[in-house]
């Protein structure tokens, strides 16, 4: 059994002890934080979102250490992360991640874990990189350092590809942006556009979306 | 068991649907509510995407009655409708649809029928009226006001907003310049369906099924 839970920022109250109360545990998770797609975000002046995105897991008994992806082969991400019991993909660039991904061989190491049962948790960026297509976001995340022909596809773990904190003021003039609809008008896989409040639970093939201000 | 079948356009993707539909509730009749559609007069030409659908659900295997809710009491609607295991909500106008559908209650009794496991079918309007409120989907000509509508809540069978015919060229001004700018809202998930997409509800867990074309 696959077990994900795709939020759009688990920093939002209420995301963290909802995803806690579904897995059910009361006791401490040891959870892989891979931050490696903050490091591709364009604001590195202001990370303070990865340590709300930490603070929430921690709160609710995911007991995190930090981790990146970049510089490493798969051999040792595969010893280094061996006994997890969770693991957490930060916000930040999905593109500058998928690049990562493909030098580290990281996909092989997720769809591993994810097929293991253990539960998969994100945050935006790695919420999209699940899904098969990212052409959608390709206005959203600056991918101007990124090795070209660009690669815009996911890790395939999901059939669709989630658009991120719709309808969020701080990302209203990016997604309403004449760039972002041709993206999105593109794209031929089903997008979800999913607000802050809202994370999608995926079990196997099938999934639910959770708006955690009706579980209050 | 809910049991929920949600296309952009159901001659596209039909087949698939009815090849899930189990064969003894085929032989029993459906109902296919064709409100949406009479909205106004058209010309035979302008509904041939109706009688594409129409020709899906019956190579699909089923066999129906067509019904329209206009102008019916809300005991009509319990009577009419009482003997129906499966319901088709063909697409068209959801502002129209509703404003029907709030006349007699029939949202009200389609909720408690698919709660109970009527298995609802739908394309395009017919899904967004599925959702919690088809306000996103509406644009000139098919827009709450122009029907007086002042509640645009739709029947709730879902706790997501279909846009459907997604990525359709036709389609594409009006998504550019209403549907998307009106659901940036914090208030559902809205998902983008193409036209050869459903949505397969099963309770409250769904699939978002691709059909080759």
């Amino acid at each position: 059994m696959t077990h994900l839970f795709l939020t759009s920022s688990i920093e939002i109250q209420g995301i963290g002890e909802s995803i806690r109360n579904r897995i059910g545990h009361n006791h401490a998770l040891k959870t892989a934080f891979i931050m490696t797609p903050a490091e591709g975000d364009a604001n590195q002046d202001d990370l303070s979102w990865v340590d709300g995105e930490r603070s929430r897991l921690n709160a609710n008994n995911f007991v995190t250490f930090d981790y990146t992806i970049t510089g490493k082969k798969i051999d040792q991400i595969q010893n280094d992360l061996k006994d997890i019991d969770v693991l957490y993909v930060t916000g930040g660039n999905e593109f500058y991640f998928k690049d990562k991904c493909n030098q580290s061989g990281f996909k092989q190491f997720v769809q591993d874990f994810v097929n293991s049962g253990k539960p998969y948790i994100s945050s935006s960026a790695g919420s999209i990189i699940v899904g098969h297509d990212m052409s959608a976001l390709l206005n959203l995340s600056d991918t101007s350092k990124l090795p070209q022909p660009l690669d815009v596809t996911g890790l395939g773990i999901v059939d669709f590809t989630i658009l991120p904190h719709w309808g969020s003021d701080n990302f209203k003039n990016e997604w309403l942006s004449k760039n972002s609809f041709e993206y999105m008008y593109e794209s031929k896989s089903p997008l979800i556009a999913l607000n802050n409040f809202e994370y999608i639970e995926v079990i196997d093939d099938q999934y639910r979306i959770i708006d955690v201000r009706n579980e209050k | 068991m809910k049991k929920l079948y949600l296309a952009s356009q159901f001659y596209v993707s039909g087949k698939s649907i009815c090849a899930k539909i189990p064969d003894e509730l085929k032989k029993e009749k459906a109902v296919y509510i064709t409100t949406s559609f009479k909205y106004r007069v058209f010309k035979e030409s302008e509904l041939d995407w109706h009688y594409k659908n129409r020709a899906a659900f019956k190579e699909g295997g089923f066999i129906f009655d067509d019904y329209d809710i206009t102008g019916k009491s809300e005991a009509d609607i319990k009577n009419d409708l009482a003997m129906y295991q499966v319901i088709y909500m063909e697409g068209g106008n959801a502002a129209f649809v509703l404003q029907q559908a709030q006349k007699n209650n029939f949202g009200k009794y389609i909720n408690e029928r698919v709660n109970d496991g009527m298995i609802y079918i739908s394309e395009s309007a017919g899904s967004v009226i599925a959702g919690p409120d088809i306000y996103a989907n509406s644009r000139p000509g098919k827009a709450p006001g122009d029907y007086g509508l002042t509640d645009t809540k739709g029947f709730g069978l879902v706790n997501f907003e279909i846009m459907p015919h997604w990525g359709m060229e036709n389609k594409k001004p009006d998504y550019m310049k209403y549907k998307i700018p009106q659901s940036y809202n914090e208030d559902f998930p809205y998902i983008l369906l193409l036209n050869n997409q459903y949505v397969e509800v099963t309770d409250d867990w769904y699939k978002i099924v691709e059909v080759s074309v």
